[in-house]
């Protein structure tokens, strides 16, 4: 078996990307109601993004490597499959025994230390109209984020509601707001760097608590 | 049946991700730097620790008497400090440039030029003086903004 070049993927670049995918993740979850102390212990963006990357590069790591058959690596085409190793260990992760005895949600509370839900419970009782309350108000906490920016709050209150995930495009969120692509455009971008700045917020306060 | 339920939880997990990514493939790698700063992600550090975990995995091959696969030469070699050059000279020559070009690449500096002032005077600046200072200061940002004109 060759061994392709690496010459044209800067791994530098790679561990960056790789990074600002995993807090991309990590916001997805504030944005489902997995926030503060639900998923307690979890591991950081860095943290994450850096595994995916040495489990890729250990030699004796054969689950995640680059098959002769397709074409040499570029940094684009590294980083397009390692994120799709990254969210499926992050998601294996999740539904691990050491992360289904350690979500909690403060609302759940039942005893000073708060209620333990597995993932599954959870995700369970997302559905119930407990569930619908909670999502509710977890939407409420996420557009008080957005306060001091109404132009930004009004794109998130069009893209999440309770129900879930909306997913508009560009175009019809101008003709929604009545501005240009854009602007959308513009928007999104400062959205984005917000919920990447949330999602480390609760992960800072994950640690304090634990 | 709760089992689904998690599908659907991760399902929702995979969409929102796609949604806040839209667009990330364009950014350039400064652009994902300045990005990560902004959430408080130190790249240089980052890349440092990251080095230093590769050059253990290259080590644990070489006493074991195994090949170190070129990916991870190259990713030593691709996240090398400053001050180290690489062993290959090809490499090295690669390296080098790269570090060259940083030199002869254009400079612009901030439009929002601030001047910090000191004195060795005891006693406070006369009206003339203060005067003067502003008018150099004034001086410099206009020189300033007409070369990032000339440089855009």
């Amino acid at each position: 078996m060759t061994d392709p070049s690496f010459d044209a993927v800067d791994f530098e670049e790679v561990l960056d990307r790789l990074v600002l995918y995993a807090q991309s993740l990590s916001a997805a979850v504030v944005c489902v109601g997995l926030r503060e102390r639900v998923l307690k212990g979890g591991e950081s963006a860095e943290d994450l993004a850096m595994a995916t990357l040495l489990k890729f590069l250990d030699p004796s790591n054969r689950g995640v490597k680059w098959y002769e058959q397709k074409a040499a690596p570029t940094t684009t085409t590294l980083v397009a499959y390692l994120r799709k190793v990254l969210l499926r260990d992050f998601l294996d992760l999740k539904k691990s025994k050491f992360y289904s005895t350690t979500v909690y949600v403060d609302a759940y509370a039942d005893d000073e230390d708060g209620a333990a839900f597995t993932l599954d419970k959870f995700a369970t009782m997302l559905e119930t109209a407990d569930g619908q309350l909670y999502r509710r108000q977890q939407l409420e906490w996420i557009l008080k984020q957005f306060d001091s920016e109404s132009e930004l709050k009004n794109i998130v209150r069009l893209q999440i509601d309770d129900k879930g995930y909306n997913a508009f495009s560009n175009q019809e969120l101008a003709q929604l707001l009545d501005a240009t692509v854009a602007d959308i455009e513009n928007r999104k971008k400062r959205i984005k760097l917000r919920l990447r700045k949330l999602a480390g917020l609760s992960g800072a306060k994950e640690a304090e608590h634990v | 049946m709760s089992k689904k339920k998690t599908e659907r939880l991760f399902d929702e997990i995979s969409d929102v991700t796609k949604a806040i990514t839209e667009g990330d493939e364009a950014l350039t790698a400064e652009e994902v730097r300045a990005d990560l700063c902004e959430t408080g992600v130190e790249p240089d550090e980052l890349r440092a620790r990251f080095h230093e975990r590769v050059k253990q995995l290259a080590e644990r091959e070489r006493l074991a008497n195994r090949t170190v696969p070129r990916s991870l030469k190259r990713a030593i070699d691709s996240t090398q400090p400053i001050e180290q050059l690489p062993s290959n000279p090809i490499k090295a020559t690669e390296f080098a440039n790269q570090w060259l070009e940083k030199f002869s690449s254009a400079f612009v500096l901030p439009p929002t030029l601030e001047g910090a002032r000191a004195y060795r005077a005891l006693a406070d600046l006369s009206a003339p003086d203060q005067k003067g200072l502003d008018e150099l200061e004034a001086e410099l940002k206009e020189k300033v903004k007409k070369e990032n004109e000339r440089q855009s």
